[in-house]
């Protein structure tokens, strides 16, 4: 069976991020955890540490793709086989871990499969500026990819190690979502698509909008610029 | 040069003058600090001035060849169009020291995992 590592860009998460991990080792305890802690200034670091040994440290905030970047240079250094499956996730609980297997199964199954993504189910729960967000994102990723992704900014999803070794991240922001998939339709890599659960906790609601209007805007002047 | 220039205008333009000469003179000299781009700016200005001093009529040119009516609205395009570039290069500037502290950051928690 090829390497599972799942991949957490966490900032100020602590209250969110022990259940996310506890989860995931319970599920999966031969999974390599990588979280990179961005410049977090409660303990999130710390309650990381006792899930994961690959913790890392930003000492400033510098956005998802920075983190994520880090997360992947550091990968790079483990000499994982081309076969391992990377799953992105996020650290407040809006993704299932549950749910990881099933995009690992179909990695496994396909060989030709370089990517899944996970796609949201709009729910009664859905805030009515996540909808909007979504359809902001979606039309911002399809003019800077020339491709239609349903639920672009969804940050759950599958990567073959071999297709994500090779990829460069710039910026800071949450641009990560929609560089993935550009290179997805400039490589005309072959990908599918997988419903997730779209959770909302008290917690998540709680927290600023990472993908609001405003966000999804913000996305489009970086790729603009 | 106009020939009923007036004596205030007259002096601005000597001033101009000589602040052009003083910066040459820095700059040959070497003065600490003064680089060729400190001594580009300071001419510039003050050639400017000089030039608007000795020939009051040519912001009127100016602004005829460029298609305004007033002096004012040319004053009003030239500082929109001033705190624009600003802008921009300033963004410009910010954008470059923060892709740098990203960089490093990154460099540190990777140093130390």
């Amino acid at each position: 069976m090829s390497t599972l590592v799942t991949m957490i860009a966490a900032y100020n998460e602590a209250p969110a991020i022990a259940q996310v991990l506890a989860s995931i080792r319970q599920l999966y305890p031969e999974a390599i955890i990588v979280v990179v802690d961005d410049g977090s200034t409660d303990n999130t670091a710390e309650v990381c540490r006792c899930y994961s040994s690959h913790v890392l440290s930003h000492p400033v905030n510098c956005g998802k793709t920075a983190s994520l970047m880090t997360g992947i240079t550091y990968l790079q250094r483990q000499e994982l086989s081309d076969d391992a499956t990377v799953v992105f996730l996020d650290a407040d609980g809006q993704h299932d871990p549950r749910e990881i297997q099933r995009f690992a199964t179909l990695l496994r199954q396909d060989r030709r499969l370089e990517v899944v993504l996970g796609v949201r189910s709009l729910s009664r729960q859905t805030p009515l500026v996540n909808r909007w967000g979504r359809l902001v994102g979606d039309l911002v990723t399809s003019l800077y990819t020339g491709d239609w992704y349903s639920d672009s900014q969804c940050g759950f999803r599958a990567v073959r190690w071999g297709f994500l070794k090779h990829l460069s991240l710039v910026g800071s922001s949450y641009a990560v979502e929609t560089q993935l998939l550009y290179e997805l339709s400039r490589r005309n890599s072959h990908f599918t698509t997988l419903k997730v659960s779209d959770i909302y906790t008290s917690y998540s609601r709680s927290k600023a909008h990472k993908q609001g209007l405003l966000q999804g805007l913000r996305t489009l002047v970086s790729f603009i610029h | 040069m106009s020939s009923s220039l007036n004596p205030i205008l007259f002096l601005v333009g000597i001033l101009g003058l000589a602040v052009v000469l003083n910066a040459v003179r820095m700059f040959i000299r070497r003065s600490p600090g003064y680089t060729l781009l400190k001594l580009l700016g300071h001419v510039i200005v003050a050639l400017t001035i000089s030039l608007c001093a000795f020939y009051p009529q040519i912001a009127k040119d100016v602004t005829r060849i460029l298609g305004f009516g007033e002096n004012l609205n040319t004053l009003i395009f030239v500082g929109f169009i001033t705190l624009f570039l600003t802008q921009y290069a300033q963004a410009k500037t910010i954008e470059k020291l923060d892709k740098k502290i990203t960089e490093i950051a990154q460099k540190v928690a990777l140093h130390r995992s």
